[in-house]
């Protein structure tokens, strides 16, 4: 007897794609299992000044110039052995603090200027072979450029903090962000998630920055920031057409219900993309499994009005098998596109649904890639935009303690420059000021509708440091 | 005198585009449009139907080489078809001369350009001076794509091929959308323009019988097209990418002299805007300027300005530049708001602006003096979208429930938008027979302006 195949997808995602597996893991691992976190902020009070110019920490379009940045970005290592060989250290080193002798000490100064460079050109063309590979597209480029931008960068910001030039640093972060801009032009969900990523380690980077005697206010800053560092629209619509696309017969359109063979090849050609490539299954054993999943595949087919019942058992295990499993994939990606499409209160709640959807699909065959995890995925991306708004209201209270010798406000509404709203909850940022007027906790607050351990709450616990 | 030419030019276009956008977007009163509604329930599966290409559904290639060489060729039609396009009045889309309006061959080279990835302008951007760029193209294709193409449009309704008219809106939104890709706010507005002829188009396919449900296809409208925000980001340049004294550096404090030099060069390109200006009504600008300077800077002024022995040239230019970076930094950051918060910031920066008129004169400050009025009718097209979107619920609400105009919104079993610019629901008043309802937008604080009502009068069919 052979069981569900559900099991093997998440390992089948690591057969069409080795890096997906691989960035799936370091996310989970980073960015996504971290709740609460609390930070511990020493802050120098910093005034709003009208007539300098706020630093900006993503590029103006008017500062960009011609040209593909991926080019660029791809370039980085060629030539570079030293770098392939100390890559673990690099890797290590990034995670010190500022101020460690061991980050003083490690050389990542080759590749920066290359890094600026691209973080500076307009365009960034991957070239992904998408339309002709669908989910077999090799991503490795990614996953190192992503490793490069978050690693090396990482320690030459820190480098230049430790010096105290801010504007070094600052630069610094800003080429994380393009690039991190340029990574969310590649047309995947997963190239999307490593932006986010990317975007996600210079907003740690700008926590340290912000700490820094000396560094000006940046609310303006953090206030023209996108909400997202890649087009959620359309990377949704690639998303969503990843599964036809990566099946070579669907590009020849859907076969009749009649052509076998081409059924059987739309069903073997799903088999490879999701099975575990060290563990695939015999051409008996997915006879087997699909047999077993095509009178409940028929019975989806009535009842979404897809055939009549007579039709239905006229019909292949095969076609009955992928035809469900098409549908119900094309059902998923159109209430996935809707509910991102939905103000965030509205959206949450629909994508709520939607797992609870997908959780009922009762087949032993999974419906890859868009199988669950929709309201998780969501508020993942969304977080890039709750974390600026939030530096920006820290900016507010920078603003206020220089203008009232250091003392941190009663209650946000007594700021000067109001506090921005957490732009998916819907609410203000919860503060709270201590028994000294010098400090606070500045939290996320929860957001409604979400489960407890879906929520990623992040704490400030700020002290204004005496000038 | 080049600068001051194309100055002109670029002006002209502006003036022509913000007239159009009162005649067109925004009547100057409320607009009322009669909608018959002929029942359809959403779909529950099939396909989409899509009314902007997807992004895979986009092929490699530059839409604005196939945009830009429609013309060439075309004499006879130039001569002698071309200017029923823009009659004066505009001939109404049904008129007889329209009917059979040779348009085929464009529509299907704007249905080509519609589903390419890239637009590449290819404007002189990187040249300078910036405010010399002539934009004559982008004032051409709105003729083709907006109003050719919404005749075209028409023709497919009346032939009842309302799978073609609804692509004829796709083409045209797809098109709005390449001409969004420039980084001119002006063509942002031209896309705007030519998006809203589409929406015109889309409520004349609602309203045909036995046209499909959409509710789900305008639901995933974006909330604007094109690139406004690059646009902004461009329009804050302008001045020092225009003024080679303010791009090769800004005078030190206490420089009487290049201080003087850019201030004249300053008001001899404004000023130009209504005529060569006289010694007399420039010196008495100036002294305005440096009077509103002086009383701005009182309060808090720049560290290394001495207020004491600081020409009065000094003073003036310095509180125009901290007055104009001022103005784009809050519109670049309330571009970035939720429409409420956008639109309320963007009020109180109106308001503020409003009131150096008198000392300045009405659009002598920059060319982004007022964002509000870009911001408006760029971000309709999501207001637009959200209320067709209302509509095609109400299609659906019809035909599950007998057919009669349910009681309220939330008697609609389909998704019910708010609108973007209030985050308030549309206002439905539905008769008391249900046999016809009243829709309109709701009022937006801070905006009096009639322009920006729009009045849906819903009737069933046979009514």
């Amino acid at each position: 007897m052979i069981g569900p195949i559900r099991s093997h997808c998440r390992h089948g995602l690591a057969a069409s794609c080795v890096a997906v597996a691989v960035l799936l893991l370091a996310i989970s691992c980073e960015a996504m299992a971290d709740d609460p976190v609390e930070i511990a902020l020493a802050l120098h009070p910093a005034r709003i000044d009208p007539f300098a110019a706020s630093p900006r920490l993503l590029p103006a379009d008017p500062d960009l110039k011609p040209g593909n940045a991926a080019v660029v970005l791809n370039g980085l290592m060629a030539e570079r052995q030293g770098y392939w060989n100390s890559w673990d250290t690099i890797y290590d080193d990034a995670r010190l603090p500022v101020g460690d002798p061991r980050i003083a000490a490690t050389d990542v100064a080759g590749i920066i200027p290359d890094m600026i460079r691209a973080g500076l050109i307009r365009d960034a063309d991957w070239n992904h072979p998408v339309r002709e590979d669908g989910a077999n597209v090799y991503l490795g480029d990614m996953q190192m450029v992503r490793g490069l931008l978050e690693r090396p960068l990482t320690i030459w910001i820190k480098q230049k903090l430790a010096e105290h030039d801010l504007a070094a640093a600052t630069e610094g972060i800003r080429t994380q962000l393009a690039c991190a801009r340029h990574m969310g032009n590649a047309p995947f969900f997963i190239t999307a998630m490593q932006a986010h990523a990317v975007g996600t380690v210079a907003i740690d980077n700008l926590e340290y920055l912000l700490a820094q005697s000396g560094c000006p206010n940046l609310r303006w800053s953090f206030s023209v920031l996108p909400p997202l560092l890649f087009d959620g629209p359309s990377m949704l619509e690639w998303h969503t057409r990843l599964l036809e696309l990566s099946l070579p017969r669907l590009k020849m359109g859907i076969p009749n219900d009649s052509d076998d063979q081409a059924w059987q090849q739309i069903a073997s050609d799903y088999f490879d993309l999701i099975e575990d490539s060290k563990h695939p299954l015999t051409p008996e054993q997915r006879a087997a499994l699909v047999s077993r999943c095509a009178s409940l595949a028929r019975e989806k087919l009535v009842q979404r009005g897809l055939v009549s019942a007579d039709a239905a058992m006229a019909i292949s295990p095969e076609a009955a098998v992928m035809r469900a499993i098409l549908d119900h994939h094309a059902d998923i990606g159109r209430q996935m596109r809707l509910a991102w499409a939905l103000p965030h209160s509205e959206a949450i709640g629909q994508l709520a649904k939607l797992d609870g959807l997908a959780g009922a699909w009762d087949f032993d065959i999974d419906s890859w890639p868009l199988a669950n995890g929709f309201l998780k995925d969501f508020l993942f991306f969304k977080g890039f935009s709750r974390r600026t708004a939030m530096l920006e209201t820290v900016e507010s209270l920078r603003h206020h303690a220089a203008t009232h010798d250091g003392q941190l406000p009663a209650t946000l509404a007594d700021l000067e420059y109001a506090a921005r709203r957490d732009p998916v909850a819907g609410l203000s940022f919860t503060y709270v000021r201590g028994e000294s007027p010098s400090t606070a906790s500045l939290s996320m607050p929860d957001i409604p509708g979400v489960p407890d351990n879906s929520q990623q709450r992040r704490t400030y616990k700020i002290e204004m440091v005496s000038p | 005198m080049k600068l001051h030419t194309s100055l002109s030019t670029w002006c002209f276009l502006k003036a022509i585009l913000l007239g159009s956008m009162v005649a067109v977007v925004c009547a100057d009163e409320p607009t009322t449009i009669k909608l018959a509604l002929h029942p359809q329930a959403i779909e529950d599966h099939g396909p989409l139907r899509p009314i902007l290409p997807e992004a895979p559904d986009l092929k490699p290639g530059n839409a604005a080489v196939v945009l830009l060489r429609m013309p060439w060729g075309e004499t006879a039609f130039m001569t002698n078809e071309y200017r029923n396009l823009f009659d004066n009045p505009p001939l109404a889309l049904d008129d007889p001369r329209l009917t059979d309006f040779p348009f085929d061959r464009f529509a299907a080279q704007m249905r080509r350009a519609a589903f390419m990835k890239d637009a590449d302008w290819d404007y002189p951007i990187d040249d300078e001076p910036l405010d010399g760029i002539l934009l004559p193209d982008a004032s051409g294709l709105r003729v083709f794509v907006g109003t050719g193409m919404s005749v075209w449009v028409t023709q497919q309704i009346a032939k009842g091929d309302l799978n073609g008219a609804r692509e004829g809106v796709l083409v045209q939104l797809a098109c709005a959308r390449h001409l969004g890709q420039t980084r001119f706010i002006v063509i942002q507005m031209i896309a705007a323009v030519i998006a809203d002829q589409a929406f015109d188009g889309l409520e004349r396919v609602i309203g045909a019988p036995g046209s499909p449900n959409l509710h789900r296809a305008i639901a995933l409208l974006p909330d604007s097209l094109g690139r406004s925000i690059e646009a902004l980001q461009w329009e804050a340049v302008i001045e020092e990418r225009s003024m080679p004294m303010l791009r090769t550096g800004i005078p030190e404090a206490g420089d009487d002299a290049a201080w003087t030099r850019v201030l004249d060069g300053w008001l001899d390109r404004w000023m130009s805007y209504e005529g060569a200006p006289t010694p007399e009504k420039s010196a008495a600008l100036r002294a305005r300027i440096a009077t509103a300077g002086r009383e701005a800077f009182a309060t808090v002024a720049p560290a290394d300005l001495d207020l004491e022995t600081a020409s009065d040239d000094e003073i003036a230019m310095r509180f125009l530049l901290v007055t104009f970076r001022q103005i784009h930094q809050t519109a670049e950051s309330a571009w970035r708001l939720e429409g409420p918060e956008a639109i309320a910031a963007l009020v109180e920066l109106d308001t503020r602006v409003n009131r150096l008129q008198p000392t300045i004169g009405e659009g002598l400050l920059s060319y982004l003096a007022n964002p509000l009025k870009w911001y408006l009718p760029i971000h309709s097209f999501g207001r637009r979208a959200r209320m067709l979107e209302v509509v095609e619920a109400l299609r659906d609400a019809l035909a599950r429930s007998g057919g009669r105009f349910p009681a309220s919104l939330a008697a609609v079993p389909a998704h019910v938008p708010l609108d973007p610019f209030t985050r308030q629901p549309f206002l439905y008043v539905p008769s008391e027979d249900g046999r016809s309802a009243r829709l309109a937008t709701p009022p937006i604080p801070g905006v009096a302006d009639p322009r920006y009502v729009r009045v849906y009068e819903l009737t069933l069919p046979n009514e």
